[in-house]
């Protein structure tokens, strides 16, 4: 982030100057700054309590080369049944790899200076999301006009290319929908590393508008994934988000929900798998504004070997919020004694009448389960691999698009441990 | 050859000795009930002779069919043709019955060296026993036992055991919780399958599953060790009196 001293060069931070001269002047110096008085955060800092990101800290990040797709590595990542493909990598977009832009879609890189970007998100004390702003040179904005529906769901695809150098990008996605539009963006995040990616992605809502998104993190693992998800609604409008985290090093998702509008709904679910040393940070927030909104937020993860989880959570009921309705849950499955889960929930209410329940465990397989299956002539590695499975189950089932639970659960079959005693029939629930 | 043999069978859990050298022994077609007061050690002979780990097995033999099952994981033996219906039948939300029930099938189909199921196959025989205790198919595409109403879990497990087509079956107080409807139907379903070559052994409470499927020899357990051994007349004769008395014949032959 900035190791740059006057003996110390710091390639990301000449490369972060020399686009604030070109566009986003002020926006981009003034998240520079913020990050520069940040710095790199340490296991300290409140925030970043269970992440350890001395190896990143350590790492001379360099801004990324254009390249283009690696289009082998683009079809194992295509989701059935999804309109446009938009692909970038390193965070450029890469017109040959992408199909045609939907009507509603612009590229922001060209719109940059003219684009207001963290109209939405508003993380000014997180190193990150202030990387994110001061590297940011295109993504999408997606605006969806009152009354339209989306016919098919806008895939986005970031795939990291190195040539050797660590490198840092980001892209930001930006969508807004009218009064009562609809439409369904899901975005994959992929490649090798060594790369450190900060994804931001803005929505807002108008009244009675819905919108389904997913962030599928499929890194290699040596990728730092530092993604922001900020989201403001209006009245009765829905949002269903899900993360999918099945690669990378150390993937944390910075998240703030505002329910502004009367009987406004969001849904932030998380399903991730743990491995070897991966880290998987959550740290939501929800802020209940209006009366009568509600909220889901369901976070799982799945941990062998030395994997750990952390899930911070905080919902917010504001003075006058009354008729919240808030669930919050927070389960890991621990797989080996090594493997290491948190959760934090934090509830903040100001009004009457409102009913905000969270919970949290953190177990093994439960043996009761295990027997049953087994005393049926189950063998054992499929008896366990069942019960992961059903673990990762509830979180899938509750995903409200059809082909996006069936792609999620196929990649979740992909990686889950001991998945190879399993058959896809597994999945037809 | 005897197909259950239970030879001095002790078993604690945390230390402390639950089946206190437990002998018995069943012949292929015959039924056996096992009575006993909660706390005699019923739920915990089943599980012992199914194979859960929770219990320390410290003395004693099980033979099924001549073969050592102490030595054997829960999933050997099922294959080698025990079945516990178990008392409160666990929920698996996210696995679906099929499923699980056709990984079952194909496992223990395996290992008597019969081909797998294909889909049509495994339908067929879904649904033919299904019919035998009237569960409706449509619940095998939910998952296992979940939303389940007490009597359908327990219809549930007589199906799976019909399905898995074993040797020795287990029913732990399948009885319990059932009204007499259910239990009828869960009754017929256990009559259908009794057969010359299958032994069965009925863990109950109450005199009143015993009407419905007639055992050949009923055991009284106390505290862990099985106290009376007659026919299906002590059945009644506990009914009537209680567990009482003999516990006071026990106390009073000492």
């Amino acid at each position: 982030m900035c190791i740059k001293t006057l003996d110390n060069a710091c390639p990301l931070c000449d490369a972060i100057e020399s686009l604030a001269a070109q566009s986003l002047g002020d926006q981009r110096r003034a998240a520079c700054e913020r990050l520069h008085a940040i710095g790199w955060p340490t296991r300290r800092s409140e925030a970043f309590r269970y992440c350890n990101l001395k190896p990143a800290a350590e790492t001379q990040w360099h801004p990324a080369p254009s390249a283009s797709a690696d289009t082998s590595t683009l079809d194992t990542l295509d989701i059935a049944g999804t309109g446009a493909r938009l692909v970038f990598v390193n965070g450029r977009f890469d017109a040959d790899a992408s199909s045609s832009l939907p009507a509603q879609t612009r590229l922001l890189g060209p719109m940059l200076g003219e684009t207001e970007l963290d109209r939405v998100a508003d993380f000014k004390d997180d190193p990150f999301a202030n990387l994110a702003t001061a590297l940011v040179e295109d993504g999408v904005v997606i605006e969806v006009p009152d009354g339209q529906v989306l016919p098919h769901p806008i895939h986005i695809v970031h795939l990291t290319q190195t040539c050797g150098e660590p490198i840092a990008s980001t892209l930001r996605v930006v969508i807004r929908l009218g009064r009562g539009a609809r439409a369904c963006v899901l975005e994959t995040w992929a490649g090798e590393g060594p790369a450190l990616v900060t994804p931001m992605t803005e929505v807002e809502l108008a009244e009675d508008a819905h919108c389904d998104h997913a962030r599928l993190v499929e890194h290699g693992d040596d990728v730092w994934h530092m993604g922001t998800l900020a989201s403001r609604q209006d009245a009765r409008s829905t949002f269903e988000s899900v993360v999918l985290t099945i690669g990378g090093r150390t993937i944390r998702t910075l998240a703030h929900a505002s329910l502004d509008g009367e009987g406004a709904h969001a849904a932030l679910r998380g399903f991730g798998i743990g491995d070897d040393q991966r880290h998987i940070d959550s740290r939501l927030r929800v802020s209940h504004m209006a009366p009568d909104c509600t909220s889901r937020e369901i976070f799982k993860h799945l941990l062998p070997d030395r994997s750990t989880a952390a899930f911070t959570a905080r919902i917010f009921v504001n003075e006058g919020a009354h008729g919240t309705d808030a669930v919050q849950t927070s389960r890991n499955l621990l797989l080996s004694d090594q493997a290491k889960a948190w959760s934090r929930p934090e509830l903040e209410i100001y009004a009457d009448d409102v009913k905000c329940t969270h919970g949290a465990t953190t177990g093994e397989i439960d043996p009761g389960a295990l027997f049953y299956l087994r005393a049926r002539g189950v063998p054992e590695p499929t008896a366990r691999a069942l019960l992961a499975w059903a673990f990762a189950a509830e979180v899938i089932n509750e995903v409200p698009v059809a082909s996006l639970r069936t792609h999620l659960a196929r990649r979740i079959l992909a990686q889950l441990p001991g998945a190879e005693s399993l058959d896809e029939g597994v999945v037809s629930l | 050859m005897s197909l259950l043999e239970i030879k001095n069978l002790h078993a604690s859990v945390e230390g402390v000795e639950i089946l206190k050298g437990i002998n018995l022994t069943i012949e292929p077609g015959q039924v056996h009930s096992i009575m006993g007061p909660n706390g005699s050690g019923k739920s915990t002979l089943s599980r012992v002779v199914a194979g859960e780990e929770t219990y320390d097995v410290t003395e004693g033999e099980v033979l099924l069919n001549g073969k050592d099952l102490l030595d054997m994981d829960p999933e050997e033996r099922a294959r080698e043709g025990i079945f516990l219906a178990f008392q409160y039948p666990v929920e698996i939300p996210g696995v679906s019955t099929k499923y699980f029930l056709r990984t079952a099938v194909n496992s223990i189909r395996a290992h008597r060296g019969l081909d797998e199921l294909d889909a049509y196959g495994f339908l067929k025989l879904v649904k033919e026993k299904a019919a035998w205790v009237e569960l409706d198919p449509a619940l095998l595409d939910r998952p296992v036992n979940e939303g389940f109403s007490g009597g359908e879990k327990k219809r549930a497990e007589i199906f799976q055991m019909a399905m898995l087509e074993p040797t020795m079956c287990i029913l732990d107080e399948t009885d319990s919780g059932l009204d007499i409807d259910a239990l009828r139907i869960v009754a017929d379903g256990v009559n259908q399958q009794r057969s010359n070559d299958r032994g069965f052994l009925v863990i109950t409470h109450y005199q009143r599953l015993l009407e419905y499927i007639v055992p050949d020899v009923v055991h009284v357990l106390l505290d862990g060790r099985i106290v009376r051994t007659g026919t299906k007349d002590l059945a009644l004769e506990l009914e009537e009196k209680g567990y009482g008395w003999i516990e006071q014949e026990i106390a009073a032959g000492a």
